[in-house]
């Protein structure tokens, strides 16, 4: 019942980003925290937008659904397109069956974001009723179905239980189930298990996998590289507003043509290998209004040479790899190494 | 559970810290007449010791009882049950003026660095505190020591009159760190301490920490969920599971033969670089 491939099939994407710039109004005047930002989320993949803090990865993401704090940000260039409309001019009524209906949203808190006054089986039959025109009775019925397939125990039982009757794990399996409840081809998920325990991460990422291969669309906002590496098809590596690095998880994070890939690749953590000392990337990522004219990422780099001072466009290297470096043919840089 | 001398290398030194049976429980809930309704166990017959110039890494699950061991250690929460032996001296025997004198052994790293610097204080006194406090510093003196402390956790010197939210979330740690070291402890309690910042300041942190064990031979007690932090600092691990000490075992062996059924399910979970999908 829930198994459905994303929209446009015959273009090869469910949704596309074009050239997506965000401006925020500062004292300083109007800058851009997301800047010429272009991906496609296809059927079946997930697609990751990597970053630290700042990178904008997080605006991107809302902006997608026009989430983005209208007070200080704007849409100031780009497409957003999904479904034949472009969610960055369309309308209110287009917005409202967009959203949920063909793109749905899981955030990284569930518990904040879940109304603490309903029971979870209410909370999802709003969700359905508001897109399709079902009797409450079989609205309850699709809540119970979706509570089994995103793998809640005892489904139907749990329909009348309120969000603070269930552990963080539960309440984000509940989130998804009302984030897939109107079978969407798109589905974002901003951080979703970065406030879980380890073993219900894995069965988290577990389901996302699970819906992607069903034939969904999950655009996986993370910070966390070894996530990226387990469970994704492809990376976006965004740095100060920019997508840096992108192409497939494995060729990317194994072989890194930017430095700034390569640099968060040598500061993780990783529970494979111990090493003396965590490689690390000098300075820190400026804030919007200091964003360097030239390559975002020369001040921190240890390879900037005088060329890195101008503008860099994105370079395609290879098939499917696109890299935002003037430098990358001269640099080899170390990646992940395959875990035996 | 294991006992912890028989987990490897055994040092010469007495241990700095002797956790011995630490027990807390918490009531949850009160009857009409004020009288415990229902009780949490959160830690239950903790052991373990704290060897001289080692990282001992305390990992669990959220509601494992992580944080409130190290409460119990600190004596900001009374345990139960057990004693808390820092320097030899026992700290649960300790009466509050004597305990503010030994204090200056045990120092504590908090994970948010924007909740545990008091925003309305300047560097030079969020730093120089504990050297009023415990050393009875001068005024005078202060300036230059903090500017040394500073140095030596890498933040830049001239940062006295500056408050924290003029730094960003890996500076305000080292702050935190700097204000910690400003005891002159022999052991940190370090709980979550890297867990709010981003790859990169993280891996800074985490070189500074094995840089002042390297250095001063400090004792850190290091607690956390995340296994891949683990890996790269910890000598030794003990797995806390629903407030019960599992497992210890030195690091390496841990990792590769985890014994306890928790551990190997902890470690079957965590997402691993370059096994890709």
């Amino acid at each position: 019942m829930i198994t459905r491939a994303g929209g446009n099939h015959e273009n090869g994407y469910a949704l596309r980003i074009d050239d997506l710039s965000v401006s925020a109004a500062t004292a300083g005047g109007v800058v851009d925290v997301v800047s010429g930002v272009s991906f496609d989320l296809r059927p079946c993949e997930i697609t990751a937008l990597a970053g630290e803090s700042g990178s904008g990865k997080t605006v991107t993401a809302l902006a997608v659904l026009r989430l983005h704090d209208v007070r200080t940000l704007r849409i100031r260039t780009g497409r957003i397109l999904v479904d034949g409309a472009d969610m960055a001019s369309a309308g209110p009524d287009v917005l409202r069956r967009i959203r949920g209906e063909k793109v749905s949203m899981v955030f990284q808190e569930p518990m904040n974001s879940i109304d603490p006054m309903y029971t979870v089986g209410s909370a999802i039959v709003e969700v359905i009723r508001a897109h399709q025109r079902v009797t409450r009775r079989a609205a309850l019925r699709q809540a119970g179905e979706l509570l089994e397939h995103v793998g809640v125990p005892d489904p139907r039982n749990r329909l009348g239980a309120y969000p603070f009757e269930l552990s963080g794990g539960l309440l984000q399996r509940v989130m998804i189930a009302m984030a897939i409840a109107n079978q969407p081809s798109v589905l974002i998920a901003d951080e979703p298990t970065t406030a879980l325990d380890v073993t219900v991460q894995q069965q988290i990422m577990q389901l996302l996998r699970r819906l992607a291969d069903e034939g969904m669309s999950i655009l996986l906002v993370t910070h966390d590289l070894a996530v990226v590496s387990e469970y994704a098809d492809t990376i976006n590596v965004m740095y100060a507003g920019q997508i840096v690095e992108s192409g497939p998880v494995r060729e990317v994070l194994s072989e890194p043509e930017h430095p700034y890939t390569a640099g968060l690749v040598g500061a993780v953590p990783d529970v494979a290998n111990r090493r003396l000392e965590l490689s690390t990337i000098p300075g820190r990522v400026p804030p919007p209004d200091e964003f360097p004219a030239g390559c975002r990422f020369a001040p921190r780099c240890s390879f900037a040479e005088a060329e890195c001072d101008a503008p860099v466009a994105q370079l395609f290297p290879r098939e499917e790899r696109r890299v935002r470096c003037v430098r990358h043919a001269q640099l080899s840089l170390e990646g992940v190494e395959p875990y035996a | 559970m294991p006992e912890s001398d028989i987990s490897g290398v055994q040092d010469v030194t007495s241990p700095r810290v002797v956790a011995e049976n630490l027990t807390k429980v918490f009531v949850t809930k009160r009857n009409a007449f004020g009288l415990p309704a229902r009780r949490l166990t959160a830690v239950r017959g903790v052991s373990f010791e704290l060897r001289q110039g080692e990282i001992y890494a305390l990992v669990g699950g959220s509601g494992s009882g992580k944080s409130t061991v190290a409460r119990l250690l600190t004596r900001l929460e009374k345990s139960d049950t057990g004693r808390v032996l820092v320097n030899g001296t026992d700290w649960t025997l300790l009466r509050r003026s004597a305990l503010q004198k030994q204090r200056r052994a045990m120092q504590m790293v908090f994970q948010n660095p924007y909740a545990s610097l008091d925003p309305t204080s300047m560097v030079v006194h969020l730093v120089g505190e504990p050297m009023i406090i415990h050393e009875k510093l001068a005024r005078r003196d202060l300036d230059a020591r903090v500017r040394a402390l500073l140095d030596d956790v890498g933040l830049p010197s001239d940062s006295l009159h500056k408050y924290p939210h003029e730094f960003s979330g890996g500076q305000r740690q080292r702050l935190a760190i700097a204000r910690a070291l400003a005891a002159d402890p022999d052991v940190i309690i370090a709980d979550e301490a890297v867990s709010a910042l981003d790859v990169s300041s993280q891996a800074k942190v985490l070189n500074l920490l094995l840089r002042l064990r390297r250095e001063r031979s400090l004792t850190i007690l290091f607690i956390t969920h995340d296994l891949g932090v683990v890996r790269q600092v910890a000598d030794r691990i003990g797995v806390l599971s629903e407030g019960e000490l599992v497992e210890e075992a030195q690091a390496d062996a841990l990792f590769d033969e985890p014994t306890h059924e928790y551990t190997r399910t902890l470690l079957r979970s965590v997402p691993i670089m370059g096994r890709w999908r």
